[in-house]
């Protein structure tokens, strides 16, 4: 087991080192230099040069990624951002706890609302209820989520003032955020888990089951759900990476100061330290998610289980 | 399962009851906790003086710190603030500042010649506000409370951009910018209490303050990103003030009874620059075609709901050496004569495309329709940002369209323009012509006003004739407030947060 997780955790090296070469080339092939950006339209060469100068942009791309890898491996220095001057694992860790609140809430949710339901679409398949919730899940997983995020301020906040319609300040700004990042999750999750059930239920197991006279309902959640959860429980892990990227959207719509905002705005101004740095930062965290699902399906399948152990 | 249901019911019921409830308190009673809570769509670089140049940035400087003399963008009328008056040498290159005595700072020392030159020092090294001091040498104290500032060479403009340079705490800035942006030390109207989650600022009137206390008490200052949140936050009752509403979002936020919106004169304008290196704007005939062709209003309309001041000039027209001077009127007859004349037959397809940005893309496609019906077709590019200042500044654009502001509200911001020493920077059309040159160095260094406005007079007139540019419109701020609070906006985003007051 240990073994396994050392392994994996040491297959993030590649990964990660990946990521950053990926985004290194883009960054330096997209057209643009940070200096004309940071500085804006009326500085001057003499201004530009210097900029170039004091962050290294003056020197060749490959020289530049050897410094960048240097500096990371030698003194775990990410560097400065060019507009803020603030080391910027700083900036990052004081945004992320409001995109980990945002992602997290809105994974819980849409997990408690998507299993909850799915199982409840799947056990009454082809009822009114399945028609009704199949269809719900249809229209809110193609509803675009800042769409959807801009209709709950006009009606929440604008028109009946029940929640702030911007910012993290307290619980009642982070409502109308989840609830948007939530429903289309949960959605996706509802329809997942009704076609997982759905398989499951119709297996040779689950017939024998009932034959041996369980409950109806020892044989929806102890025998059928834990055997359909696993692919559910691959796409909740998903999900959450999807909602990290999801809250970029969302946090521009509610101007909520998170890691996507920083993000967004590092990429407009070129900001190579702070967005190499962030972008490295959520591949890590990903992979990490990826991990603890794939020991979370160790508890779930004894099948697996057993392969570690092994 | 009718009881279940009953109880889900009960929770929602009681839980937007709490979130009614704790919103409404937050909404009213402003007036009455003397607070104010101002919405702004920036973002902010730093509490420093010198770091950063985001609309917030100045805002809180103007807070936080104060200049040695306040400076009316337009007039040029001069309100001494931290100097108690000053004097300039005969040959205009020395101004000795005294200083007041009785400035206290917000750590409660007296505030010292060390602390200006200090700060002048750091402003003059920055690379975002620099430029307000390029025209200083050296600065120094003479004694505890005399400043000496020495000019490379006289400079009409120096005080008017002197007085976007702030002084703050230069013991406490010593000790390091991270721990200054912790807690900035100033000797402004209001002093540093928090900036939480990178998104609310929350300030303080600062009792020992050597004017009167600010008439507000405390300042919060809350960010967005996007400026239909900023609008909804307005219309919803979140914010007492928003600087910044979308002309989009205009019409929604003045149908609300208890908002005034004001229109605030800026700098900021839009401009078409025609690269006189190249093929078919080395014409004069075609860049005036160009300026008689462009159906301004209907930009203006098309793109910001007519507001705005369309005009050809390429100065502010808020400065009085702008008075007479004669614009380009939509005029496409003439314009399909002048092109006549440079022996171009209509209709022409310009091997070149107008490059602009995102932000512009619906005034290009406004002034492709205007070009159209003179006979003029053009294909729009739209780049990123960097890459488009980038090939401006390399000369590689030929024909583009881009907004523009200047800092200080005074002719000589536009030399980069039209001179040059511009062609990487501003020099976005390469233009060059050595009377202007002249006439605008010359005013540069000129004292007496109305002769400086005369020669920039003459300038801008061979500038408009010339037509390297052809300006589009100038760009209000819309400022929104609610009806109970005094508001004084000033001019292009120059406001002081102390001027503001609950009736």
């Amino acid at each position: 087991m240990y073994k396994y997780v050392i392994k994996r955790v040491l297959l993030t090296i590649p990964v990660l080192l990946g990521v950053l070469l990926i985004v290194f080339t883009i960054m330096s092939l997209t057209p643009g230099e940070p200096a004309r950006l940071i500085l804006g339209a009326s500085a001057d060469q003499a201004a530009i040069d210097a900029f170039n100068q004091l962050h290294g942009l003056d020197a060749t791309f490959p020289e530049r990624l050897w410094n960048y890898l240097k500096d990371i491996v030698t003194d775990l220095d990410f560097g400065r951002s060019y507009r803020s001057d603030k080391p910027v694992f700083d900036m990052i860790l004081g945004r992320f706890p409001i995109t980990f609140m945002l992602a997290t809430l809105s994974i819980f949710f849409s997990a408690v609302i998507g299993i909850v339901l799915g199982v409840v679409s799947a056990v009454k398949q082809y009822s009114k209820l399945d028609a009704t919730l199949t269809v719900t899940a249809m229209i809110f997983a193609s509803i675009p989520s800042f769409w959807l995020g801009m209709m709950l301020i006009l009606g929440f906040s604008l028109n009946l003032h029940m929640f702030p319609s911007h910012g993290a300040d307290s619980w009642q700004s982070y409502v109308l955020p989840v609830l948007t990042l939530a429903v289309s999750a949960a959605a996706g999750l509802l329809r997942m888990t009704r076609s997982a059930m759905l398989e499951t239920i119709r297996m040779e197991y689950i017939r024998t089951a009932r034959a041996k006279g369980a409950s109806p309902r020892d044989v929806i959640y102890k025998h059928a759900l834990k055997n359909a959860l696993l692919p559910v429980v691959t796409s909740l892990g998903i999900s959450f990476g999807t909602s990290l990227g999801g809250a970029v959207v969302i946090e521009t719509v509610f101007s909520i100061p998170g890691l996507g905002m920083l993000i967004v705005n590092a990429i407009r101004d070129k900001d190579f330290p702070l967005v190499m740095a962030s972008i490295l930062f959520l591949a890590a965290l990903f992979c990490l998610v990826m991990l603890i699902v794939d020991l979370i399906y160790a508890f779930i399948d004894p099948r697996i289980k057993s392969k570690y152990l092994n | 399962m009718k009881k279940r249901f009953a109880i889900v019911m009960t929770l929602i019921m009681t839980f937007s009851l709490l979130a009614g409830c704790s919103s409404e308190s937050e909404q009213s009673g402003s007036a009455e906790e003397n607070k104010l809570i101002l919405g702004i769509e920036s973002e902010l670089t730093s509490f420093d003086v010198e770091n950063g140049d985001f609309a917030l940035d100045f805002v809180i400087r103007r807070c936080l710190y104060e200049p040695l003399v306040h400076v009316d963008p337009v007039s040029g009328e001069e309100e001494m603030r931290l100097a108690e008056s000053y004097t300039v040498s005969d040959d205009k290159t020395v101004y000795t500042f005294k200083l007041r005595p009785d400035v206290k700072m917000h750590d409660g020392s007296t505030l010292t010649a060390d602390d200006v030159v200090y700060s002048l020092n750091l402003t003059k090294e920055s690379s975002y506000v620099g430029k307000n001091l390029s025209a200083m040498k050296q600065a120094r104290a003479v004694d505890d409370h005399t400043v000496e500032v020495t000019l490379n060479a006289p400079y009409a403009a120096f005080m008017k951009n002197l007085s976007m340079c702030f002084v703050l705490s230069a013991e406490a800035h010593r000790a390091g910018t991270d721990a200054f942006n912790e807690e900035p030390v100033g000797c402004g109207p209001y002093k540093f209490v928090s900036y939480e989650n990178d998104n609310k600022i929350t300030l303080e009137a600062f009792d020992e303050y050597y004017r009167d206390t600010a008439p507000i008490e405390t300042i919060e200052i809350r960010m967005f990103a996007d400026t239909s949140s900023l609008a909804i936050a307005m219309e919803s009752g979140e914010l007492d003030a928003a600087a910044g509403i979308n002309p989009v979002d205009y019409e929604n936020v003045v149908s609300n009874d208890n908002i005034v919106v004001d229109e605030i004169a800026t700098t900021k304008f839009c401009m078409l620059s025609m690269n006189e290196e190249t093929e078919p704007f080395n014409d004069k005939k075609v860049r005036q075609a160009i300026n008689y062709a462009i159906d301004r209003q209907f930009v203006l309309d098309a793109s910001r709901e007519g507001k705005g001041n369309p005009t050809s000039l390429l100065f502010n027209t808020a400065m009085t050496c702008t008075e007479g001077v004669e614009e380009y009127e939509y005029d496409p007859e003439k314009a399909k004569q002048l092109l006549e004349e440079a022996g171009i037959s209509l209709p022409l397809t310009l091997n070149t495309k107008l490059s602009t940005y995102e932000g512009c893309k619906t005034e290009a496609e406004a002034i492709q329709e205007s070009l159209a019906n003179v006979g003029i077709n053009v294909e729009i590019e739209i780049l990123e940002s960097g890459a488009l200042y980038g090939g401006l500044a390399s000369g590689d654009i030929p024909f583009s369209l881009t907004r523009l502001g200047t800092s200080a509200v005074d002719p000589d911001q536009y030399y980069n323009m039209v001179s040059e020493n511009g062609f990487s920077s501003l020099n976005y059309s390469r233009y060059v012509n050595d009377e202007v040159e002249e006439l605008m160095v010359q005013a540069r260094s000129e004292k007496d006003e109305e002769e400086r406005d005369t020669l920039y007079r003459e300038a801008l007139e061979i500038i408009q004739d010339d037509a390297p540019y052809a300006v589009i419109y100038e760009m209000p701020d819309l400022n929104a407030s609610v009806k109970n609070l005094n508001v004084n906006w000033g001019l292009n985003g120059m406001y002081y947060l102390y001027d503001f007051s609950w009736k």
